[in-house]
């Protein structure tokens, strides 16, 4: 092989005690050659470990011969490293396992020499690398809701100063607890923006100020204010063939209910209208006491103080109502009419908040906290002053004073915990309180039957009520409900009439609901309803029933009861299947058992209920069922009434149609039919009782009749517009006992039509209108007058039985509200207009002394209500 | 968590003058925000009794306060307090009603308004010493129109306004019926917006440094 010496190569490597690394190659070409030689495969030479130990580097210049493979021939020393540590002899033998790319001349590998600088260096420890400085947070904030102090998620933040070409700009994004935060940003002006979707933009400035941290909160107002945007709930899925359910928030401003939500189930259609200063609620011809008002499925006795303005339970408290006009579940009983169920707000608050409401009827406060993250408490109370305002409003020549004016409170506690998931448990503490003392002045002239001329009553009740939910799966819950209370009633005269009833009742409840199969769900539970009672009456035996066209008895002759702690155990048992056997079809098939321990009496009530989805947006409904409820207390009790007295029955048949068009808006019509049977009517009998022949009083030969259709259109919350349509046409009819002939029932309406809306107004107002149309009320003719040479008054001479109406009643109201939102509180107030148009609406007719002459009773005048709320 | 600040690798000024909530925003004009008014003036007064047919027309004077908010552009929604004075010697008739009322702008100045609330009316002509004193309680419906002026308006909106206006009231209560006709002069106060509800350039638009 031609060895040829062509040019020389310095090659430099470096040898590290812990290694070697690439040898970076520096080259001086030879003029020659095509290509360099490159080296391939470099081998580290070990570090002579005296010079290690010394600290000693070095350099040893080698002479390599490369054949024309690239393979190494020869290596020789040019240079050497310092004598005696072995640097040279290390060099050569690294080298010489060096393998080259070899190099080229004219196209051609040729074998070449080079010379190659071999370095020794001793490895020091990498240098310590400061860390860079932490990013220092120098500004904060913390984005909130105006009005709720509701932390604003998600939210973008920017901040950015200078313009074109100087702009400047950084953004973040707020945590869950509204918090954002921006690092080093430089001393000076910034301007700051965030944009929520929903919101008016925040636009403000912030000067930093270098080595301090700037923090800030910012309230950012929603466009359009109003709690129920930010409710998501699921629909309940429908079964029963009517229900209807109102959620609070979206009720409590329509006109004419001065706030209150469960005024609004006025509105409702197969719900009589009932004259202002009457909390009866009267649905499908059923009397007031046929119809059962329940908080949380736990009877209640009354839904509103007196004079109906108020209900007993306040918005705060209430998530919302289901109303039952009939064919309800087998879950309910009792009751032959409808069902009212109060449902209890669920409690999640975040922090501490409520409101505060005052109206020209009364005051109310509600408070609700979180205790922990798994408990929340809230605590409610409200005080009437109508006692103060009718002082101012009623004119002295009035022949009415009151010594109490109406007056009412009520109040509520409820705490709920939920100790693990499958587990809640809700306490629920309330109650109600009202009073009135009346004083007539020439109580002869305004009522020629007055036998008095001072009244005193008062009406209580409480209930304490503890809820244990157990779900451990979405196929099982059971769910156990333990109520005591109390029910006080009582009026008394200076004419010595006396009513006292005094109520200790308790009602527990346990209801298991378990789905079996995808297709079927049964739901059974027990309902036990448990009485003690303390009663002491004095009064006229008869008073003023259902169709009797004026007060009957004795007004003279008193009769006495006194009774203490006569117990009353109503226990019942109730069962239904859910069948969804396919094709949208839904059948529930119920079966409820009650035995009535004041009667002795056990009665089975079976009921059936079909929804059939015919298509996406229709469904198809009927429902029938038996009903019984126990007579009203005076009727059983032996001085007063009939205590052989069985309970009293209804058959409920109904049919009809839901159809949806758009998701927010629905028709429902409904034909219904109801079979009152074995209701409680007057008798003239006369029956032997231990041994004397003694008035029967009542018997439960009294049957009734109602028959109509419903309609309601609704349009829910959505587009900010929220009302309905309602219309009823029926006819309620009585056959009383004895007779042949059926009767209009008192309460018998032939029209009732509806239309509310309220509409949500930028800026935070709201108008609402609603206007009624019903039937005339019904009354009793008097055909005449005889003098009583006793008591030297006259008595009526009834005509038929509510044969005549009163002319029809039509009512418009308005309602306006507007609301302030301040950075953590929201003021509202608003306006109710009753009656805008003053229509004087005929209630009934009264007469004078004689009965000869006679004028409508009017109702309310054009009435202002005007209240303000503050919410935190 | 807090988040670290990001780098805006591009910024673009202007767009932050129309932003995302720029559909609610507006610019700022004249009628905006809330507003107090106050109007007097003089007409006249006609009633009718329902025994006495109508009753000779008298001259009075009044006065309103006007409470309320724009709402949509051209729309706006308050309370009115109105009152009238009218008679002569020996003889007093007074009125008053409280009610809600909505106006609409019709072009750029002018203003018609529509209320409906409560009031009453009462007339006392002590010329005929056994006649008794008239009047009613009920409904009380007021209508205006108004030509606008706005001699002060302010660069973010608002401003003070002032106003000849026509104004009928009528009170149909039961038995009685008050008429009410007058022309006067009012002042409006216009509060105007806060800058997060105008479409303002970028040197106005954001709030300044407290």
């Amino acid at each position: 092989m031609r060895a040829t010496t062509l040019t020389v190569l310095l090659l430099a490597a470096a040898v590290r005690s812990a290694g070697a690394e690439d040898p970076p190659p520096a080259s001086e070409p030879a003029s020659d050659l095509d290509k360099l030689p490159v080296l391939q495969t470099f081998v580290a030479a070990p570090y002579p470990e005296q010079a290690k130990a010394e600290g000693l580097e070095a350099t040893v210049v080698l002479l390599i011969d490369i054949d024309a493979e690239g393979q190494v021939e020869g290596v020789a020393v040019l240079e050497p490293g310092p004598p005696g540590y072995g640097f040279d002899e290390a060099a050569v033998a690294a080298a010489q396992q060096f393998v080259f790319e070899p190099a080229e001349a004219g196209g051609v590998a040729v074998p070449v020499q080079l010379t190659y600088r071999y370095r020794f260096i001793l490895e020091t420890p990498p240098a310590e690398v400061a860390p860079p400085p932490p990013p220092v947070e120098n500004f904060a904030g913390l984005l909130l809701e105006r009005g709720t102090r509701t932390p604003l998620p998600g939210v973008r933040v920017t901040v950015f100063r200078g313009e074109g070409e100087e702009a400047r700009g950084f953004e973040a994004f707020s945590d869950r607890d509204g918090r954002f935060a921006f690092f080093d940003l430089e001393p000076g002006a910034w301007r700051v923006l965030a944009e929520p979707d929903g919101f008016f933009p925040l636009r403000t400035s912030e000067e930093l100020v270098a080595g301090e941290k700037t923090e800030a909160t910012y309230f950012i107002e929603r466009v359009s204010q109003n709690p129920y945007d930010v409710l998501v709930e699921a629909v309940r899925p429908r079964k029963e063939v009517s229900r209807t359910t109102l959620a609070t928030r979206e009720i409590e401003k329509i006109p004419g209910a001065a706030g209150d939500p469960l005024a609004v189930v006025q509105n409702l259609p197969s719900v009589a209208r009932v004259p202002t200063g009457s909390g009866d609620v009267i649905v499908r011809g059923s009397a007031p006491e046929d119809t059962r008002i329940f908080a949380d499925g736990v009877e209640i006795p009354v839904a509103f103080h007196f004079g109906g303005l108020r209900s007993v339970v306040p918005a705060g408290l209430l998530e919302a109502i289901d109303f039952y006009p009939g064919n309800f579940s087998a879950y309910y009983g009792r009751a032959t009419g409808g069902i009212l169920d109060l449902r209890s707000v669920r409690l999640a608050p975040e922090d501490l908040g409520g409101y505060v409401d005052v109206s020209l009827l009364d005051t109310s406060l509600f408070l609700e906290a979180p205790v922990g993250p798994d408990a929340a408490i809230a605590f409610g109370a409200r005080r009437s002053y109508i006692d103060g305002v009718l002082a101012l409003a009623v004119p002295d020549d009035v022949p009415v004073g009151f010594v109490t004016a109406p007056r009412y409170y009520d109040g509520q506690l409820l705490f709920s915990w939920r100790p693990a998931p499958a587990h809640s448990v809700t306490a629920l503490i309330f109650g109600s309180d009202d009073q009135v003392k009346l004083a007539f002045d020439n109580a002869g002239e305004t009522n020629p039957q007055a036998v008095f001329s001072r009244l005193q009553a008062r009406s209580s009740f409480y209930r304490s009520i503890l809820t244990w939910r157990y779900a451990p799966s979405e196929r099982f819950e059971n769910e156990l409900r333990l109520s005591a209370g109390r029910n006080w009633l009582g009026f008394s005269t200076n004419g010595g009439f006396l009513f006292d009833l005094n109520f200790y009742t308790n009602q527990t409840r346990n209801t298991v609901r378990w789905q079996l199969h995808d297709r079927l769900t049964l739901r059974a539970g027990l309902d036990v309803f448990f009485n003690l009672a303390d009663t002491e009456i004095r009064l006229p035996r008869g008073g003023s029933k259902e169709g009797d066209p004026a007060a009957v008895g004795d007004a003279r002759q008193l009769f006495s009861v006194r009774s203490e702690g006569e117990l009353f155990l109503s226990p019942a048992a109730f069962v239904e299947a859910e069948l969804t056997p396919g094709a949208g079809l839904t059948v529930i098939p119920g079966l409820r058992v009650d035995h009535f321990g004041r009667l002795g009496e056990t009665t089975l009530d079976p009921r059936l209920t079909v929804r059939w989805a015919l298509a996406e947006q229709w469904t198809a409904k009927g429902g029938v069922g038996l009903f019984h409820q126990e007579p009203f207390f005076d009727e059983t009790d032996a001085t007063f009434g009939n205590p052989a007295l069985g309970p009293e029955a209804a058959w409920h048949y109904s049919l009809g149609a839901e159809y949806r068009p758009l998701p927010f808006l629905s028709a429902d019509a409904t034909l219904f039919y109801k079979d009152l049977r074995a209701l409680v009517s007057r008798t003239d009998r006369v029956v032997e009782r231990d041994g004397q022949l003694v008035p029967l009083l009542y018997d439960n030969r009294g049957r009734g009749r109602v028959y109509g259709a419903e309609l309601l259109v609704r349009h829910e919350l959505s587009r900010n517009f929220f009302g309905w349509l309602s219309y009823s046409l029926s006819r309620a009819e009585r056959r009383d006992s004895g007779s042949r002939s059926w009767r209009l029932f008192d309460f018998d309406q032939t029209h009732i039509l509806t239309l509310l809306g309220t509409y949500r107004l930028p800026e935070n107002w709201e108008v609402g209108a609603r206007w009624r149309l019903v039937s005339g009320n019904l009354t009793t003719p008097v055909v005449g007058a005889v003098l009583n040479a006793d008591t030297d008054t006259y008595e009526p001479i009834p005509g038929r039985v509510n044969s005549e109406r009163v002319g029809a009643f039509h009512q418009l109201d308005l309602r306006v509200d507007k609301r302030w939102i301040y950075e953590s509180w929201i003021l509202g107030v608003y306006l109710d207009l009753q009656n805008v148009y003053n229509r004087a609406n005929p209630e009934g007719v009264q007469y004078n002394y004689d009965y000869s002459q006679s004028e409508a009773q009017q109702g309310l005048p054009l009435l202002a209500i005007f209240g303000l709320r503050a919410e935190f | 968590m807090n988040l670290r600040s990001l780098p805006l690798v591009l910024l673009v000024v202007p767009l932050f003058a129309h932003d995302a909530a720029a559909q609610t925003l507006v610019p700022p004009g004249p009628r905006q925000g809330y507003f107090v008014a106050l109007a007097g003036g003089g007409g006249v007064v006609i009633n009718r009794d329902e025994e006495l047919g109508a009753l000779p027309t008298w001259p009075g004077g009044g006065g309103s306060l006007r409470l309320g908010q724009a709402l949509a552009p051209g729309w706006s929604l308050g309370l009115f307090l109105d009152f009238t004075a009218a008679g002569g010697p020996r003889r007093d008739g007074i009125g008053s009603g409280l009610g809600l009322e909505v106006g609409r702008q019709l072009g750029e100045a002018w203003l018609v308004s529509a209320g409906v609330g409560l009031g009453f009316a009462r007339l006392d002509d002590r010329r005929d010493a056994e006649a008794d004193a008239l009047g009613g309680f009920g409904t009380r419906v007021r209508l205006t129109a108004q030509r606008d002026f706005f001699p002060w308006t302010r660069p973010l909106g608002g401003g003070l306004a002032l106003a000849p206006l026509v104004s009928v009231e009528l009170l149909p209560a039961d038995g009685f019926a008050a008429l009410t006709a007058s022309v006067g002069l009012q002042v409006t106060y216009w509060s105007g917006l806060p800058r997060d509800r105008l479409v303002l350039p970028l040197e106005q638009a954001y709030d300044p440094i407290d």
